[in-house]
């Protein structure tokens, strides 16, 4: 791979970016601000006990933060977009460069001015970490944080880039909204999970308040707990946080460019987010970072934090794990031409039952690998008070996933079918359709309560989240016929695929064609 | 490479081409007939639903940065970095296309002199004309000295002049051993440097081949004119009553007659010593060629229309 430094593409944007006339104007500008900020800093310091010091470290780090996280986010965010709506992004696709290469030529050539703002910033932020006698272990891990957390966001700006519609303008727009809650992020202490702030802005935290020391304390309840903000809980041992929140990054980046550099030269009618086997990882690793960190607990009547209740908790993973199933199995679903292509493969005939059921075996997968990861935590775990009906916790896994897989092989059919819009339609159409169940239902509000719960899970599935064990128990063998009928409507829509399948198949050769070409 | 296809509508189908090297090969067709679908399938741009790319023996679909280094390449309409300087601009290719490091800085003023922009090679792009953008976009398709160009219609837009020189560095570029694919509208442009064509219309080929063989192939008539050297022989007559003999025109007040002949050679030579014998003082025969225009237009409207 060719070093950042001889890639063609940083070296493009370090050309285009870095003119001398732009650097000296950019130079000075900065300057003047820095001296005019810090003096107006250092003159408001009424009590001369050195606290404008802290004050410009702080506001010379914000700058930075905003600098580099919004404006860079926002050049890494248009670049791609703008290079496809110039149609020069046809002539980067046909180098020689890998897509690796291309995706850190533009992660760390887009967003150049904002570095070299943010350099230019550098001698503020220096000046009031020398007088504030920070130490620079806590200066550098600052700088650390915010950087890499920048590049985090950077190439997420330009995965959004990459992704975005040719004439759509939304990409800026999605950046900014994506940013207020990454800064947000930053203030969220710990609480339920054991992980503390973890947004680029944690830097700043850190030079300001940080520690080196890790500290732990138990609970009126006996569970261990985290004083300070600075120590996190894995898996219940005390790690420290700047570790965990590089490796966080780390991780996190590595996932976003694996999505990037896989789509970067590819054809976008062959878009595809991540493999199947990658989206089953995704969401295996994200099952496994929110476990690791995870504290079930909740407010007691006393009003202090008490461990949750293992139905409560069961609950929470599986609904957030029904949320990150959806959005699995939507970034899987194949548009005409991929169909077309893997039906082409498989030659002349009848499409096979495994494409017609696609993406369920690959859900299901991701159900049961997801299953065991938390199973497994919480059976480990035995301190959760409450008991769960394993019989009924069972039944609900296994119906919501069928119910998924029937929304899913829905929006596979649909998204063959033959119009302009065909994803949109489904989209559309599923919604009608729950808004007019919901609305139905509620009318019919006069049925009792155990028939209104059953009649209401066959069209809105998520209504069984609410079941409890009397209605588990009175609804008997009806569950299982709810269950079957969200199978019958399973294998209605897989037909329906496949009937789609066997159009867009190759016809096979007639006999005097086959006679010709011998 | 049989198919590409978007949507509901195939756009190249069933197409099997190879161009040998050294060709100049000029893909025509109409607007959608999917020429510069089948380029970018060329190219790894695009995926065709089925079959196989391949550029100098590499699978382009499979080994796509490999088969790059034979390739170059040349949209439509296109745009190039308006805030990079000529030099930038082509050094930033070169670097791309992974040429040794030492020999880009030569390559790069040796490719600006080719295409003649030696003038502007410290001006920025923004400021050039558009004759001269199009060059300087051939020249990033040819600065890693490629064996094969892949040019999508690079004379539209262009004045006679630019044109005339576009031929001619293309003609220069082929005679170094370039192989040209070129697609163009501009079919006077085909029989002037096309050393092979292909007519494609709604995805699929029409012909291809040599051109010389295509017009030959195609020709399913001859039109022939004949003079005498004095008017008195029924030459229209004569000729009306012949085998194979259509559309007789008489002219030269009675000492000559247009007509058109189905068949090869060899039945033209037969009708001439029939002539002859039948005592009409031949003085003249003249062929007259039919253009690749009117076999393009001929072609397409009378077989796929």
């Amino acid at each position: 791979m060719i070093p950042l430094f001889s890639n063609p593409e940083f070296i493009r944007n370090c050309r285009a970016q870095l003119r001398p006339g732009r650097l000296l104007a950019t130079l000075v500008t900065v300057a003047l601000l820095s001296i005019t900020i810090g003096y107006a800093i250092h003159a408001g310091d009424d009590d001369g006990r050195g606290e404008w010091a802290k004050t410009l470290l702080v506001t010379s780090l914000s700058f930075q933060l905003v600098v580099l996280g919004l404006a860079g986010g926002l050049a890494c965010g248009l670049s791609i977009y703008r290079e496809r709506e110039q149609n020069t992004f046809d002539f980067q696709r046909v180098t020689r460069m890998t897509p690796m290469e291309l995706a850190l030529g533009k992660l760390f050539g887009a967003p150049l001015l904002s570095y070299f703002i943010t350099l230019c910033l550098m001698p503020a932020a220096l000046v009031g970490a020398a007088v504030a006698h920070t130490p620079p272990s806590f200066f550098l891990t600052s700088m650390l944080f915010l950087i890499l957390g920048c590049v985090v966001f950077h190439a997420l700006g330009l995965l959004l880039s990459l992704f975005s519609p040719r004439g759509g303008t939304g990409v800026p727009g999605a950046l900014l909204l994506l940013f207020l809650p990454v800064m947000a992020m930053t203030g969220v202490s710990e609480s339920r999970s054991g992980v503390a702030a973890d947004g680029p802005w944690a830097g700043i935290a850190f030079v300001m308040e940080g520690t080196w020391r890790t500290e732990t304390a138990v609970d009126r309840s006996g569970a261990l707990y985290t004083p300070s903000e600075w120590t996190d809980l894995i898996f219940g041992r005390p790690v420290h946080h700047v570790p965990v929140l590089l490796v966080l990054y780390a991780t996190f980046l590595a996932w976003i460019l694996l999505a990037l550099v896989r789509n970067l030269k590819r054809d976008p009618v062959d878009f595809e987010l991540y493999s199947p086997a990658q989206s089953v990882g995704l969401l295996c690793y994200l099952n496994f970072v929110t476990l690791a960190f995870y504290r079930a607990r909740e407010w007691g009547p006393l009003g202090y934090l008490v461990p949750a209740q293992r139905a409560t908790v069961f609950l929470l993973f599986l609904g957030m794990n029904l949320v990150l199933l959806f959005v699995l199995g939507m970034s899987l679903l194949h548009n005409r031409e991929q169909s077309r292509r893997r039906v082409y493969e498989r030659g002349v005939g009848k499409p096979d039952w495994i494409e017609a059921v696609w993406p369920g075996a690959y859900v299901l997968l991701a159900a049961v690998a997801v299953a065991l990861l938390v199973i497994t935590r919480f059976e480990l775990a035995p301190q959760l008070p409450g008991t769960l009906d394993k019989g009924m916790a069972a039944f609900q896994v296994v119906f919501l996933v069928v119910a998924l897989l029937r929304d899913l092989f829905y929006f596979q059919w649909m998204k063959l079918r033959r119009s302009r819009y065909p994803f949109v339609s489904a989209v559309i159409f599923l919604g009608v359709f729950y808004v007019c169940s919901g609305v139905l239902l509620s009318t019919l509000s006069g049925l009792g309560s155990r028939q209104m719960f059953l009649l209401s899970s066959v069209p809105i599935p998520w209504a069984v989240l609410g079941m409890d064990q009397q209605a588990w128990t009175e609804g008997g063998v009806l569950w299982f016929t709810i269950l079957a009928a969200q199978l019958g409507l399973c294998a209605v829509f897989v037909m329906l695929h496949r009937r789609q399948l066997a159009e867009m198949a190759p016809s096979a050769p007639s006999a005097p064609a086959e006679a010709e070409a011998a | 490479m049989p198919g590409g296809k978007a949507g509901t509508l195939v756009a190249a189908n069933a197409l099997d081409l190879h161009v040998p090297q050294g060709e100049v090969f000029g893909l025509v067709g109409p607007n959608g007939a999917g020429k510069t679908t089948t380029l970018k399938m060329i190219c790894g741009l695009m995926t065709p639903t089925a079959g196989r790319v391949s550029v100098h023996g590499v699978d382009v679909e499979r080994h796509p940065e490999e088969a790059q280094r034979y390739l170059g390449y040349l949209s439509d309409f296109f745009s190039l970095y308006d805030d990079l300087k000529v030099w930038e601009y082509v050094d930033y290719f070169a670097r791309a296309y992974k040429m040794e490091v030492a020999a880009i800085s030569g390559r790069v003023d040796e490719v600006i002199g080719q295409v003649g922009l030696e003038g502007k090679r410290d001006s920025f792009i923004a400021g050039l004309s558009r004759g001269m953008k199009q060059r300087l976009g051939i020249a990033r398709a040819f600065v890693h000295n490629p064996p094969a160009l892949i040019l999508d219609e690079p004379a539209s837009g262009l004045d006679p002049k630019a044109r005339h020189e576009l031929k001619q560095l293309l003609l220069k570029l082929n005679r170094g051993g370039t192989t040209i694919f070129i697609t163009t509208h501009i079919l006077s442009d085909v029989e002037e440097i096309c050393t092979s064509v292909g007519i494609m219309e709604k995805g699929r080929l029409l012909r291809c081949g040599p051109l010389a063989a295509v017009m030959q192939e195609s020709r399913g008539a001859r039109h022939i004119r004949v003079r005498l050297a004095a008017p008195g022989f029924a030459l229209a007559e004569w000729l009306a009553a012949q085998p194979g003999v259509s559309d007789v025109k008489p002219g030269d007040a009675g000492a000559g007659a247009e007509f058109i002949l189905a068949g090869d050679d060899a039945r033209t030579s037969e009708l001439l010593r029939a002539l002859v014998a039948a005592g009409a003082p031949v003085c003249g025969i003249q062929e007259s060629g039919e253009a690749f225009e009117q076999l393009y237009s001929r072609l397409s409207s009378g077989e796929t229309m």
